[in-house]
């Protein structure tokens, strides 16, 4: 049977557009968001992100609109719950959003909003779980934050600086990618000025139009943005797959150079020495696993996460760490809008081909799997043993990360390779 | 609809359809592994148990304006002839019914097209209910579609209801307590059960209900009287043993149900001399101990009574009861103040005027996982664990609090 609409949530990653508008706005410190309908909802969006962002459950309220509000409407509720975030927060912005059902009865938030009289700018939207899901409400979010607050006229360009777009909390690890982002972007000569979604304040983002460059880390979340603020403002982008692996990373920092009028040798150079130091310490210790352990060889591998994610990975694992038969993508928002690297061997539709990927999971045993939570569920549910297994994406049940390590950029390069054969050797003493 | 799909989940045979935008299946399945991973980290993980498919017929805006039963009814199709399953169950969600799309007669349709049971459980989301109304209103539509009066069996009962499969600490425990009474053939109900053993649920000789939460208790009790009306079998009108005192009554009550006083009295004085066993190994752990109970649950979800029990057992000084503010409405603030005292002499105060009490406890029993201060934490489960044998792994859970060294606080979840 071809592909359809219908497909088996079981073997998905995704969450609702709910979900991903908050997302964005957790990231932007001091922003609230208030969900406009049942705890239900509420509660999900909040317990996806607030592992990866501990401020949330403070910024985070919902109306608990019943099904009396369905009928009657929900300025009551909302009000009341407008009087409570007034009572403990001070909002940077105000995030007022309907769950779907809400959504269909056309209430006016932003009347709403009007009545409770915020001194901060409010951005009123519908969840849209009707037209999507996690990236659907991220993109939405993102469109709806920068039609409500105006950036500064680009009048001036702060030559050297650069905006990352495209990040989130709702991607696994990526504080700390973002940490070793802006720490190499600062050691080839650059500054970064804003990552909406991710620590950037409401003046911080308002003075990104006067940036050199907008740099898109996840096209994903933040193509669509950088073409919006090219046309409005008029303002290069560049998207490239992020940047792991040494190579990979060399590469990128390249890339981006060739689009900045301030040009560092200089800090390039250090950066290229830096590499190599590290690329030195790796061969090193990975030459003497090999001596033990033989070398990282899997028949088969699956890379499972959001496109530009698991593109990137699936890149550096081929081209710089391991030796793999049949290396599948399974891109969980579905077929990227990049062109994937040539050395992939197929790509899936993590939303439509849940037959495929099923089949790719249960080829597995022996092989390596880059991805997450619910990949590996299904590994345990259907009993594939002996599968090297990584997390690099959410939803993540059997790991926590608290050390600072990034997957992007060279100390991700490192991290990752050293998770990947102690992952292996691991393995192999339990009989693998 | 998670109620719905948690009730039809793993029962072999089901394919499970959301009549939703398709995020309100990527929220549930996300759900379901969070209980996948749980099960492996307590040791009662079953690999290779059936799980249905989950399909959702992606409601979409245009759907909001012209109706969804033309895209339910291509779900169906999709779904019957591509997992070919001896049933569907329909799950509606709120968006389904703000558009009022008529899921019933699609569904009635396609089952006499298809010749297969399709079931739309009829209610909507948080429209009509919470999860367990979903529960109940797909077990009473499984029920009335593949049940029929059986001859009684003697030694058959029915758990009704779900602590998250046959083999979880609570179902073994549940399972021997009543073999006091001579059960010894089970029947979960309804979910993990092949319509086979859904067949059987009507032999039983009883039904026992597995509620646990004030929410739950009266959903799994109208499943029960359905039963009864249905097929005759008796129901013991007890949500299942908690602590000891409920133990000891729900024993009572087994033995009076089912015209076996004696065979209780035993069970009572079996189940009595274990407990003071484990008593005398864990209290003196600990003796002289100072806590605080804090909580942040309404009464509507959730009845301390048993925590009180078991504090009082544990032969620990309860020095406050503390309201968390942050997560109770004042009105349920105002329920708990009433309420609580006639349970305990403790004194009942918010936490924010608790916090010098809070800081000088050994360690804290709580609903919520707590930031501040930073002290062992025994968080309670939403559901209590069963039996005498739940109630001493929370005493022995107590105790390793209790024995805590350093400062390093930490939870442990009961």
């Amino acid at each position: 049977m071809g592909k359809t609409e219908w497909d088996n949530a079981c073997t998905q990653v995704n969450a609702c557009a709910l979900t991903g508008a908050t997302a964005f706005f957790a990231g932007i410190p001091d922003a609230v968001v208030v969900v406009n309908g049942p705890l239900w909802c509420s509660f999900y969006a909040r317990r996806y992100l607030e592992k990866q962002c501990p401020s949330l459950p403070e910024r985070f309220f919902c109306s608990q609109a019943d099904n009396e509000a369905v009928v009657y409407g929900t300025e009551a509720c909302l009000l009341e719950t407008l009087a409570t975030v007034k009572e403990k927060c001070s909002p940077s912005v105000l995030l007022i959003i309907n769950n779907c059902s809400i959504g269909l009865i056309g209430d006016d938030l932003a009347g709403i909003a009007r009545q409770a009289e915020f001194g901060c700018p409010v951005v009123c939207m519908d969840g849209g779980g009707l037209s999507g899901g996690f990236w659907e409400g991220y993109r939405a979010a993102v469109q709806k934050y920068f039609e409500t607050v105006e950036l500064q006229p680009r009048r001036t360009i702060n030559l050297g600086t650069v905006n990352l777009l495209g990040l989130s909390f709702g991607y696994y690890n990526a504080a700390n990618d973002v940490q070793e982002l802006e720490g190499m972007l600062i050691m080839a000569g650059y500054r970064v000025q804003a990552c909406p979604g991710l620590g950037t304040s409401v003046s911080e983002m308002e003075a990104m139009s006067h940036s050199e460059l907008n740099l898109v880390v996840h096209e994903e979340l933040g193509g669509e943005l950088a073409r919006q603020l090219k046309k409005q403002y008029g303002m290069p982008y560049i998207s490239l797959l992020p940047p792991y692996g040494i190579e990979q990373t060399l590469l990128w920092l390249k890339s981006i150079g060739t689009q900045m009028q301030l040009k560092s040798k200089d800090a390039l150079n250090l950066l290229e020495k830096e590499a190599n130091s590290k690329q030195q310490t790796i061969r090193t210790a990975v030459t003497d696993m090999e001596r033990i352990w033989g070398d990282l060889w899997f028949e088969n591998a699956v890379v499972a996460a959001p496109a530009s994610v698991a593109m990137g990975m699936a890149r550096a694992l081929r081209l710089e760490w391991a030796d793999i038969g049949k290396l599948t993508v399974v891109a969980h928002d579905g077929l990227p809008s990049l062109t994937p690297p040539q050395c992939v061997d197929s790509i899936l539709d993590g939303g439509a081909d849940s037959e495929e990927i099923q089949t790719r999971l249960r080829s597995l045993p022996g092989g390596l799997l880059l991805g997450s939570g619910s990949e590996k569920a299904f590994l345990r549910q259907q009993s594939v043993k002996d599968t090297v297994c990584c997390n690099i994406s959410l939803p993540v049940y059997d790991e926590v990360v608290f050390t600072g390590r990034p997957f992007m950029g060279l100390r991700g390069a490192a991290n990752l390779l050293e998770r990947l054969w102690n992952r292996y050797a691991a393995e192999k003493q339990r009989g693998g | 609809m998670s109620g719905v799909w948690r009730a039809v989940a793993h029962n072999e045979g089901a394919a499970v359809i959301f009549h939703s935008p398709r995020a309100c299946a990527h929220v549930t399945h996300d759900m379901d592994m969070g209980i996948q991973y749980r099960a492996m980290g307590r040791d009662y993980f079953v690999p290779g148990q059936y799980t249905a498919p989950l399909v959702c017929s992606a409601l979409r805006e245009k759907h909001s304006i012209f109706g969804g039963s033309e895209q339910l009814r291509g779900c169906i199709d999709h779904v019957v002839e591509k997992y070919r399953p001896q049933y569907v169950v329909i799950a509606n969600s709120c968006v389904a019914g703000v558009i009022g799309d008529d899921t019933d007669a699609v569904a009635a349709q396609a089952e006499v097209d298809w010749q297969l049971p399709i079931i739309s459980v009829p209610c909507h989301s948080f429209l009509d209910g919470d999860f367990h109304a979903g529960f109940y209103y797909a077990a009473k539509s499984l029920a009335e579609r593949f049940m029929s009066p059986q001859p009684p069996q003697a030694n058959r009962v029915t758990f009704l209801g779900d602590r998250g499969g046959p083999i979880t600490r609570d179902m073994l425990e549940i399972k021997r307590l009543v073999g006091f009474f001579g059960f010894d053939e089970y029947c979960l109900f309804p979910a993990y059960a092949s319509i086979n053993e859904m067949q059987l649920v009507p032999a039983s000789g009883i039904n026992i209900l597995m509620g646990g939460t004030p929410q739950a208790r009266p959903w799994a009790g109208k499943l029960a009287g359905d039963l009864q009306e249905m097929f005759g079998t008796p129901w013991l009108d007890e949500d299942y043993p908690i602590c000891w005192a409920r133990t000891k009554s729900w024993l009572q009550s087994m033995g009076e149900i089912l015209g076996k006083k004696s065979v209780a009295c035993t069970a009572i004085s079996e189940q009595t001399m274990e407990l003071n066993e484990q008593l005398q190994a864990v209290t003196p752990r600990l003796q002289g101990k100072n806590i605080a109970f804090c909580i942040g649950r309404s009464l509507l979800l959730f009845d301390p009574s048993w925590v009180f029990e078991l504090i009082e057992l544990s032969g620990v000084h309860l020095s406050c009861v503390a309201l968390l503010e942050d997560s109770l409405t004042l009105a349920q603030q105002a329920a708990l103040k009433q309420q609580l005292p006639h349970q305990t002499i403790a004194p009942v105060i918010g936490a924010t005027n608790a916090a010098e009490v809070l800081d000088s406890v050994d360690f804290i029993v709580t609903t919520h996982e707590l930031t501040e201060p930073l002290k062992p934490q025994l968080f309670l489960p939403m559901q209590p664990l069963v039996g005498v044998r739940g109630l001493v792994s929370l005493l022995q859970l107590m105790a390793r609090l209790a024995e805590r060294k350093g400062n390093r606080g930490g939870i442990i979840y009961g």
